[in-house]
């Protein structure tokens, strides 16, 4: 599972941010207050979310309501991509305030624009906090950054540091990281966790 | 022997006058067919139309400020025009449109120009409002569709799409293709 939180703080308030969506054939119940929609796209700000399906529930999205998208979902906020079979996103105040997926495992990627360096990341849980720019991962998480694979059970990984280090969790797995220097030998080393 | 000139001088100008005659007749077109008069209609202004279900029960009302009766047609043309959709037991809708054409025989009405449809319901669903520039909607069956972009406010999203078909009586509205939606809380 992946989860962000959006702070309404870190969006602006102008028409460039409402919530825009767009979708193929759509089904509206009046009975049960519900939409669903084949091929959804849905952007905020610098979110953009696409899924094979969506149901959307309540058309009071001014005060609270979820977007539970099924099939090849895609979050991208800004450079940074994560792909999930399922998702559900929640809206309150008109904004995307956060999101939960899950997936076997859940994948994330970033390239930096500037320096063309790919990180790569997995886990059975995420949490990315859009104003820090940064991502937890919980359980059997894994991150691979250069020549570097960085595992454990707890790690949060900095976007704008392109740093990984150790969370708050105590976990028997602990810490690890291994450094590729040629494809047939590898080295292991386990450092203290920052 | 006077008589007998007499006689004959009459019937030499007989004869030419049924010569000449003969003559103009030839040289005449042909007479045009007797056109009938074009065939008239009625109109009314201010009219009202109703329509009921299988049981006998009042379901539509419609007001149109004028309705021409086209000759030879099935149809009736009617101008400003506001209909009331009350099914039995069901959220009433109410339509109006600049113009539209109602079917005789099987009650239809093609709304055209300006159409909007509201509900207000009563029983905590949400209000829809329907915005187009056809439709055709049957009493009969409920349904209502358009092949054209419609327009449509439900609770805090304003929906704009290709194609609509919805039975009102099934509480579900189907829009067709290229889904736009804004949320506007």
């Amino acid at each position: 599972m992946l989860a962000f939180a959006l702070p309404a703080g870190a969006q602006d308030t102008t028409g460039a941010d409402e919530l825009q969506f767009t979708s193929g054939p759509l089904v509206l119940d009046r009975q049960t207050n519900m939409m669903r929609a084949q091929a959804p796209r849905i952007t905020q700000g610098d979110v953009h979310i696409e899924a094979d399906d969506a149901l959307a529930t309540g058309f009071e999205f001014g005060e609270a309501g979820e977007f539970r998208l099924t099939g090849n979902v895609l979050l991208q906020i800004d450079t940074a991509v994560m792909h999930a079979s399922s998702a559900v996103f929640t809206v309150a105040d008109g904004r995307l305030s956060r999101g939960e997926l899950e997936g076997s495992p859940v994948s994330f990627s970033d390239t930096d624009a500037a320096t063309r360096r790919t990180v790569t990341g997995t886990a059975g849980k995420m949490s990315y906090d859009y104003t820090a720019r940064t991502l937890r991962m919980t359980g059997q998480a894994s991150v691979q950054l250069d020549t570097r694979e960085v595992s454990g059970c707890d790690l949060i990984y900095d976007f704008r540091a392109e740093r990984v280090t150790s969370g708050s969790a105590d976990c028997e797995a602990g810490f690890r990281v291994r450094v590729r220097r040629e494809p047939e030998r590898e080295t292991a080393a386990p450092p203290a966790p920052q | 022997m006077r008589n007998t000139v007499v006689m004959i001088v009459l019937a030499i100008l007989a004869a030419a006058t049924w010569l000449l005659t003969w003559q103009r007749q030839n040289d005449a077109p042909p007479a045009e067919p007797v056109v009938d008069a074009e065939v008239l209609g009625y109109y009314a202004r201010g009219a009202r139309l109703s329509h009921t279900d299988e049981q006998g029960r009042l379901t539509t009302r419609i007001f149109a400020e004028r309705l021409d009766e086209l000759p030879g047609d099935e149809r009736l043309q009617l101008t400003g025009v506001e209909v009331d959709y009350r099914p039995a037991d069901e959220t009433a809708w109410s339509l109006s449109a600049a113009s539209a054409q109602y079917a005789r025989e099987s009650a239809e009405l093609d709304l055209r120009g300006g159409v909007e449809v509201r509900t207000a319901p009563s029983d905590g669903s949400a209000p829809v409002t329907i915005a187009t520039e056809s439709l055709l909607f049957s009493p009969d069956t409920s349904s209502a569709e358009t092949d054209e972009a419609v327009e449509i406010h439900v609770g805090d999203w304003q929906l704009r799409a290709v194609g609509l078909r919805t039975h009102l009586k099934e509480h579900t509205l189907e829009l067709e293709s290229q889904v736009h939606g804004t949320l506007a809380p």
